[in-house]
């Protein structure tokens, strides 16, 4: 088909004729206080690419659960039960040798599911810094825990006063906060530590295997699996309707607008996934689903490393017992 | 099998389906399909073509009219009965136009393996059919990759390894073509022959031309107005350049009228 229109306006006998203004170019004068103004990436972007992010890590791990270490060997069922138990444990124990113990054994059981030991420190421990460190750094001070001070951290002489309240002579770190504050934050760790290096060594249907062998209903089992498979499909659209209208605005406001995008957006996304959920259904059912999913393991399991894991799980159960 | 005493695989009368009650995808289609046809279901977008197969699967039922599968009515009372239910996803697979919404699981050999697992195979012969069915689509090296890395044309590949590793008698394929480079679709057409050799009833919708021509031997034609306008031998239809201009199958240069 022969182009019949390379210059602007109507060609003989065309049926089509373009709008006057279409090919002049545009190039409208930006207000003066948007010109130096800098295009970042807003915290809708930042939520959203830092949430695809992490959906894309957790299924990175369905590559590490495949790795061929003693762990990823043991029978799931075996697998949930030994970290259940370890995990239990851990929130139990009231003094730190136990929790040591407890702290040492995931490292152990780190390096028998192959994992890299850097990222893995870096991912429990970043997490337990966030999200526990931050609750328990006041309460290692001496305006929480009162007792013998191991770090001045601010002095304030005697008399002090902010306005109405009395201020103490000085605020520090405590022996007895610090010791509060680590139990904390090494159950924590230990707890994490756990769960990670089961998720990272254990396909998801092989946990779902598991978990259904303990008595978890299936079907919910399937509902986290769909759940699990299209948070990235809806958080990928969301990120597109994202970007589409940042195109189209070239970095301009957002603000108010940005928060009616937002509303437009989830609203759009809604309806999206209710199609979306309609046809993995009907997609479910083409290939003989009717309601119990059925799994199928990838390897045989290993008698041998099952019991191993058992005897390392009790030895460190027993250990624990004695210390704490 | 169940189609031992020659009946037609599907039979349909006059079946109308609306969305919504308001928004009609088929309008009294009539339509019969005999064991071992090769069928292309022509029309452009939003004709019914996507229904239509969704009714042949069992997954949509019309608002009135009649579907019958292998002799016996096609309603949700008869696929509630277990045996029938099996026997029909067994024998019936259909890949779907949005490969999204058929890769649920969360790896390839997974994908693969959920119909043959659901279906009650050992788990020997679904570890078989994954292997076999990923090394015939050339996408072995995949097996423990998340679907949502894949490519557009991988994910169709991983779709139809999925729909065939249950090995079914008749395959209803939605636009299987979109989104594939032209080295995928030879190997999709080369995976079609390779089945009608084996005699299985095709049913392809799309509106690649190309695609009707090389793998189906019998053309139906659905109109805008989600009507059938022509059911015939495919060299037959695709001729009639007038029909599938009407159809808004082709553009104007197909017809040899002037192009302004």
């Amino acid at each position: 088909m022969a182009d019949p229109a390379p210059a602007s306006g109507p060609a003989p006998g065309s049926t089509l004729t373009l709008p006057s203004w279409l090919g002049r170019g545009s190039d409208p004068a930006a207000p003066p206080a948007l010109k130096d103004r800098r295009v970042r990436l807003d915290f809708a972007a930042r939520t959203l690419v830092g949430t695809l992010e992490v959906v894309r890590r957790g299924l990175f791990a369905e590559e590490l659960a495949r790795r061929d270490g003693l762990l990823q060997r043991a029978a799931p069922k075996v697998k949930l039960l030994c970290f259940l138990a370890l995990i239990l444990a851990a929130g139990l124990s009231r003094s730190l040798p136990p929790l040591a113990l407890l702290y040492g054994s995931c490292l152990v059981l780190a390096l028998l599911g192959r994992l890299d030991a850097r990222s893995f420190l870096l991912r429990t421990w970043l997490v337990v810094l966030i999200f526990t460190g931050l609750i328990v750094l006041p309460g290692m001070t001496s305006l929480v825990t009162p007792g013998e001070p191991l770090v001045v951290l601010l002095r304030f002489g005697p008399d002090a006063r902010l306005g109405p309240l009395g201020l103490p002579p000085e605020v520090s770190i405590t022996r007895q906060g610090l010791s509060g504050g680590l139990l904390v934050m090494l159950r924590a760790a230990t707890s994490v530590s756990l769960a990670a290096i089961l998720t990272l060594t254990t396909g998801w249907f092989e946990l779902l295997r598991g978990l259904e062998g303990l008595g978890f209903p299936a079907a919910v089992g399937m509902v986290l699996t769909l759940a699990y498979r299209y948070i990235f499909v809806l958080l990928t659209a969301a990120q597109d309707m994202y970007y589409a209208w940042q195109a189209r605005v070239i970095g301009g406001s957002v603000g108010r607008a940005g928060r009616l995008l937002g509303a437009a957006a989830a609203y759009a996304l809604f309806f999206r996934s209710e199609a979306l959920a309609r046809e993995v259904h009907q997609a479910m059912l083409a290939r003989g689903f009717r309601g119990r999913p059925a799994f199928v393991g990838r390897r045989p399991y290993s008698a041998g490393a099952s019991g191993l894991l058992v005897a390392f799980t009790l030895l460190v159960l027993l250990g624990a017992y004695a210390l704490g | 099998m169940l189609w031992a005493d020659g009946r037609p695989v599907f039979e349909l009368r006059e079946v109308w389906v609306s969305y919504l009650g308001r928004f009609p995808a088929l309008a009294g289609v009539s339509l019969t399909v005999g064991p071992g046809e090769q069928v292309a279901l022509l029309g452009p977008n939003g004709c019914g073509k996507s229904t239509l197969l969704k009714v042949m699967a069992g997954l949509i039922f019309p608002d009135s009219g009649s579907v019958r599968a292998f002799g016996q009515p096609l309603t949700p009372a008869s696929l509630a009965r277990l045996g029938f239910f099996r026997e029909f996803r067994r024998r019936v697979g259909l890949l779907f136009q949005n490969a999204d919404a058929q890769l649920f699981n969360p790896t390839v050999f997974e994908e693969v393996a959920f119909g043959p697992a659901q279906l009650g195979f050992p788990p020997e012969e679904v570890g078989r059919r994954v292997r076999d069915m990923l090394a015939l689509l050339e996408v072995e090296g995949l097996a423990d990759r998340a679907p949502f890395q894949l490519s557009e044309g991988q994910k169709r590949r991983v779709a139809l390894a999925a729909v065939l590793a249950v090995d079914p008698d008749v395959l209803l394929l939605d636009e299987p073509t979109t989104g594939l480079d032209p080295r995928t679709n030879d190997r999709l057409v080369e995976v079609l022959w390779g089945l009608r050799r084996l005699g299985k009833t095709l049913l392809v919708a799309t509106h690649d031309l190309e695609l009707a021509r090389l793998v189906a031997d019998r053309s139906v034609v659905i109109g805008e107005d989600h009507r059938v306008w022509a059911d015939g031998p495919t060299a037959r239809v695709l001729a009639d350049r007038d029909l599938l201009y009407r159809a808004n199958l082709v553009g104007r240069s197909w017809t040899g009228r002037a192009v302004p």
